[in-house]
């Protein structure tokens, strides 16, 4: 080797290795734990990155059941804009493939997270070959061909890894001869590492990131208590800690065996879990508010339950868990807040079959916002720590491989054949396209990406992309004319306070919390342009001087009520003349009480725009804006034609619930108003 | 004379010495071994076999496999494909037990134990016995797992393994691979500009970016003087190497296409995005371009190596090829 490519060699590898790019005294705020050329696209400030981090591939056995045969590695793929297949509505074993699938605008950043408790059984039965031990297997034959169909297949395979309570274990043909599901399990980690190592951008481009994660599916009796495990970087456990792991439901047991085999493994592995769909956790006897959030037993696992659990998901495809209203009923699930009529979920477990759940008899910590509320409730119990500490996210959870799919327009469904369009799509009427994770980093890299997850500097939406800035703190000039015309606003806003996901500063004697907050609307695309916003809500929190906790929503920039003409309903087409392309404020709470905890965080409401559900009757000649009779007169005919072409069974209607309304239906309308919602900012009184 | 006729005697005992015929015996074996006879003793003396016979049953099973995994039948050009996968696959597993690579592999001790265990309680627990019991039954060489594993490991190893004659990866190559390559070394333009942002779409909105502009005309603004004139941006007012993408992000569709063609040093005409009117002062263009070798170093350097390796295995099990009898039953349709 001649010297001078030899010293190319050793100056190549100690830019990388060293990091530190032109300027070698730049440290960055957060630490770099990995091997990559820093971005040169770098900002102090930060800037919003639009990520995924729920979703399924073929690898997972519920997907693969539903005819889905998009890996992680086409799964980047499509993040980065590139079309895929999806299954036709009669698709059964993978065929056919009849739709394509792609989204307009590529994501910044992804973790697939496949349903780690199968991951043995799903290499062995859809990626060995004949011959392997297991293969030959009934289990295995199904998942293969798909018979009887999906439904039973995902159920077989489900129950004793999944849905137990007393327990879990592998399937049954495991502890067969010969087979070895959890040495075959590492074979389909691997892949998801190198899929996840492919297409991450190490250069100084810095286009796209990917996480290195699974999903952890505890579920038993149909009570979802799922988290989806995210990793830092390339570090991570040797095999994952699925629900079979952890011998069922057990979820200190998940932290635990994550701080041994990553966090204190000293292998630089560090790792954080995302719980979601807590609208569907149920409850139980020794849980009776909800199962997701249960009272911690002692200090420790509060303790734990923080350091794991930064953020939660509230929103995606199966529903918004941030807070329940049944405007049939009039009343909420300890909310009196209407615009929490939103992507509900008629019943509380993740269970088609489950029963409808009255108002009233709903578990009230089921719900974020009131999670929230306990968790300060609770913090002296256990010696101050917050067990309930949750910064927001959106997501998709999509089973089709199709991150960040989640415009309302064109939605194809999440879930395979089962969701094929048009009948079989709105048989799914409570299901929605779900919603996007939005972090606030100095550069798409995982380090910095995965530091702002842990600090909660982060927010969600119900699947558009809406820039927005969330900053307390007790200096701010109340004058928003004034700070919002600011060029330097958001400098001023980390200068005087805190960002979203933050406790407040220390008290300033004599001044009440103020908050500044400012959104622009999502700038759409050529063919699908943003919708305009309608206004910005602050949501409070607190605990009472007698324990109780309160909450109050306040409209505090914008239109405070929908005008009315902001569709076409002819069409579909948002009027941009109606709503604001921007929006910004600065909101003291003047009934601030230095004495009570708190949290506040910022909605951000778009104006009304049409449901998937909309566009995908009017497609199939059922217009939901007709009077009832009409539109029921209508779905008839689609109905037949359905059943005629041999799409669903003989005497369904699927198509009846395009006629849903606010006046026959608690949550589903025609209509919907996206949103965003920041992680909140809390005011701890012990921090002074 | 005596002195003469000692030494050859002693030289006569020397060569008729056992141990010196038993060392230049063992030489010659020895010897033979590192040519085309030595090749042929080898193989006739470690029992695996020259001989590799792929049955219409095997090529049917495969073709099973493909239809479980993409949900078709393989067409004629892939079934090809497919049989020759199943006979590399077995040259693979040969050569990697002439390597001897199952001897000290974590993941085959592993399995042969696990497999061991199920054989009988004779062993008691005793691994090497359970290692022992499962070769004796040939699992080492039924067993899928055990297989995929060797198969995997001879691999590797053939890549690694530097064919004769190579050099080592030098700038040439990476030069040749670049240039081979354009299309993955690419960058697309990138600006540096500023921008003086006025909100609303309305025609009061478009006359207030109008008359600023007259004004940073007349007074001769710098741009960030200029800009803070205007409102403020929630996404930034001034952008740094930002791409297409970037610009789609932040000012919504079409606005990068009209400031790409902007020239440095001035501002543009009154610009509409999503949220306002813009007057934008590009500072610095990147057109687009091929990335330059030292700047792609490293990546093309991995590139090349995974090249390389792939070309090592590929010589290696065309030569391998040459050495079996390799019979396909039905000509492999």
């Amino acid at each position: 080797m001649k010297p001078a490519f030899a010293i190319r060699i050793a100056a190549a590898l100690s830019v990388i290795f060293l990091g530190l790019g032109c300027n070698s005294s730049f440290i960055p705020p957060f630490a770099i734990t990995e091997i990559r050329e820093p971005c040169s696209n770098y900002d102090p400030l930060k800037q919003p990155f639009f990520g995924d981090t729920h979703v399924h591939t073929s690898y997972s056995f519920d997907a693969y059941s539903l005819s889905v045969r998009n890996d992680p590695f086409q799964a980047y793929e499509f993040a980065k804009g590139m079309p895929l297949p999806l299954p036709g509505p009669t698709a059964q074993g993978g065929m056919p493939q009849t739709r394509i699938a792609q989204i307009g605008r590529p994501l910044d950043f992804l973790a697939v997270t496949d349903h780690s408790e199968l991951f043995g059984e799903m290499q062995i039965c859809t990626l060995s070959p004949e011959g392997t031990p297991g293969y030959d297997a009934l289990l295995c034959q199904q998942m293969r061909t798909g018979l009887p169909n999906a439904g039973a297949i995902a159920l077989e395979w489900g129950f004793n890894p999944i849905l137990r309570e007393d327990g879990a274990g592998p399937l049954p043909f495991c502890i067969k001869e010969g087979v070895d599901c959890p040495a075959m399990a590492i074979g389909m980690w691997l892949d998801i590492q190198a899929a996840a190592e492919a297409h991450y951008d190490r250069s100084s481009n810095c286009t796209f990131t990917t996480f290195v994660g699974y999903e952890y599916t505890s579920q038993p009796s149909f009570n979802n208590l799922h988290r989806n495990v995210i990793f830092r970087n390339a570090n991570v456990v040797p095999t994952p800690i699925s629900n079979v792991e952890t011998n069922g439901p057990n979820i200190p047991v998940l932290w635990q065996l994550l701080r041994e085999n990553c966090l204190e493994a000293g292998t630089g592995c560090d790792v954080l879990t995302i719980p979601h769909n807590s609208n569907l956790s149920g409850s139980t006897a020794e849980a009776p508010l909800g199962r997701m959030f249960p009272d911690p037993q002692n200090a420790a696992e509060a303790e734990e339950r923080a350091s794991f659990e930064p953020l939660v998901e509230m929103y995606q495809h199966k529903g918004s868990s941030e807070c329940r209203y049944d405007r049939l009923a009039g009343m909420g699930a300890q909310t009196v807040d209407e615009l929490c009529a939103f992507e509900q979920l008629p019943t509380d477990v993740l269970n088609p079959l489950g029963p409808v759940i009255p108002i009233e008899s709903f578990p009230t910590r089921d719900m974020v916002r009131n999670a929230l509320k306990d968790g300060m409730a609770l913090a002296p119990q256990y010696g101050g720590i917050n067990p309930f500490k949750y910064g927001f996210v959106g997501s998709t959870d999509t089973h089709n491989g199709t991150p960040g799919n989640s415009a309302e327009q064109n939605w194809p469904g999440h879930a395979g054949s089962t969701d094929a369009p048009y009948a079989k799509l709105v048989d799914g009427i409570y299901l929605s396209p779900g919603g996007l994770a939005v972090v606030w980093a100095e550069e798409n890299s995982r380090d910095a990406i995965f530091s702002a997850m842990r600090r909660k500097e982060t927010y969600g939406t119900s699947g558009t992309r809406p820039i927005v800035r969330f900053f307390g703190g007790y200096e701010y000039n109340t004058q928003a004319a004034v700070l919002c015309n600011q060029q330097d606003r958001v400098q001023v806003g980390y200068d005087l306070g805190v960002p979203m996901g933050s406790d407040l500063p220390p008290l300033v004697a004599g001044k009440n919390p103020r908050f500044l907050v400012a959104a622009l609307m999502d700038a759409g695309t050529e063919e699908f342009p943003g919708t305009p916003l309608q206004q910005i809500q602050i949501i409070k929190g607190w605990v009472d001087a007698e324990g109780q906790t309160q909450e109050k929503v306040l409209s505090v920039v914008g239109n405070d009520n929908v005008q009315g003409n902001e569709v076409d309903t002819a069409n579909c087409a948002v009027n941009p003349n109606v709503g604001f392309e921007e929006l910004c404020t600065v909101w003291e709470d003047s009934e601030f009480d230095p004495q009570l905890p708190a949290f506040y965080y910022a909605r951000v409401m778009e104006n009304p725009s049409c449901r998937w559900s909309t566009f995908a009757c009017k497609a199939a000649e059922v217009d939901p804006f007709l009077s009832e009779t009409e539109c029921l007169n209508q779905a008839a005919v689609a109905n037949q034609k359905a059943v005629d072409e041999g799409i669903v069974a003989a005497g369904t209607d699927p198509f009846n619930n395009c006629c849903f309304n606010e006046s026959n239906n608690a949550s589903v309308s025609p209509l919907i108003q996206e949103r965003a919602w920041t992680s909140p900012i809390w005011y701890v009184p012990e921090n002074g | 004379m005596f002195q003469r006729m000692a030494e050859k005697s002693k030289i006569k005992a020397f060569l008729t010495s056992p141990l010196v015929h038993f060392f230049l015996l063992g030489s010659l074996i020895f010897l033979l071994q590192q040519g085309p006879l030595g090749a042929w003793l080898g193989r006739k003396s470690d029992g695996l076999g020259y001989e590799i016979h792929l049955s219409q049953a095997r090529i049917n099973e495969a073709k099973r496999e493909f239809l479980n995994q993409w949900g078709r039948q393989p067409d004629s050009g892939e079934v090809q494909e497919i049989a020759n996968q199943v006979v590399e696959e077995e040259i693979l597993f040969r050569q990697a037990k002439r390597y001897r690579l199952d001897q000290n592999h974590p993941g085959i001790r592993r399995r042969l134990i696990q497999l061991g265990e199920y054989l009988g309680e004779a062993s008691q627990g005793d691994p090497g016995k359970y290692i022992q019991n499962a070769r004796t039954l040939g699992l080492d060489q039924s067993d899928p797992v055990i297989r995929r594993q060797m198969v995997t490991a001879m691999k590797e190893l053939a890549g690694q393994m530097p064919l004769q004659g190579e050099k080592p990866i030098g700038e040439a190559d990476l030069k040749k691979y670049l240039s081979e390559h354009p299309d993955h070394f690419h960058q697309g333009m990138r600006l540096d500009f500023i921008h003086l942002f006025i909100r609303g779409k309305e025609s009061a909105a478009r006359g207030r970016l109008d008359l600023l502009a007259k004004k940073i005309s007349r007074d001769s603004l710098s741009p960030e003087a200029a800009v803070q004139m205007g409102d403020p941006f929630l996404n930034g007012r001034e952008f740094s190497q930002i791409d297409s993408m970037g610009v789609q992000k932040f000012f919504g569709s079409g606005f990068f296409e009209q400031v790409e063609g902007l020239p440095e040093g001035r501002w543009s005409l009154p610009i509409a995005s999503s949220y306002g009117w813009h007057l934008v002062y590009v500072k610095k263009r990147y057109p687009e371009r091929p990335l330059e070798l030292a700047r792609v170093w490293n990546q093309i350097f991995l590139a090349v190596a995974r090249d390389r390796q792939q070309q090592r295995l590929q010589s290696r099990m065309a030569l391998w090829k040459g050495e079996y009898s390799i019979s396909v039953e039905g000509g492999g349709g």
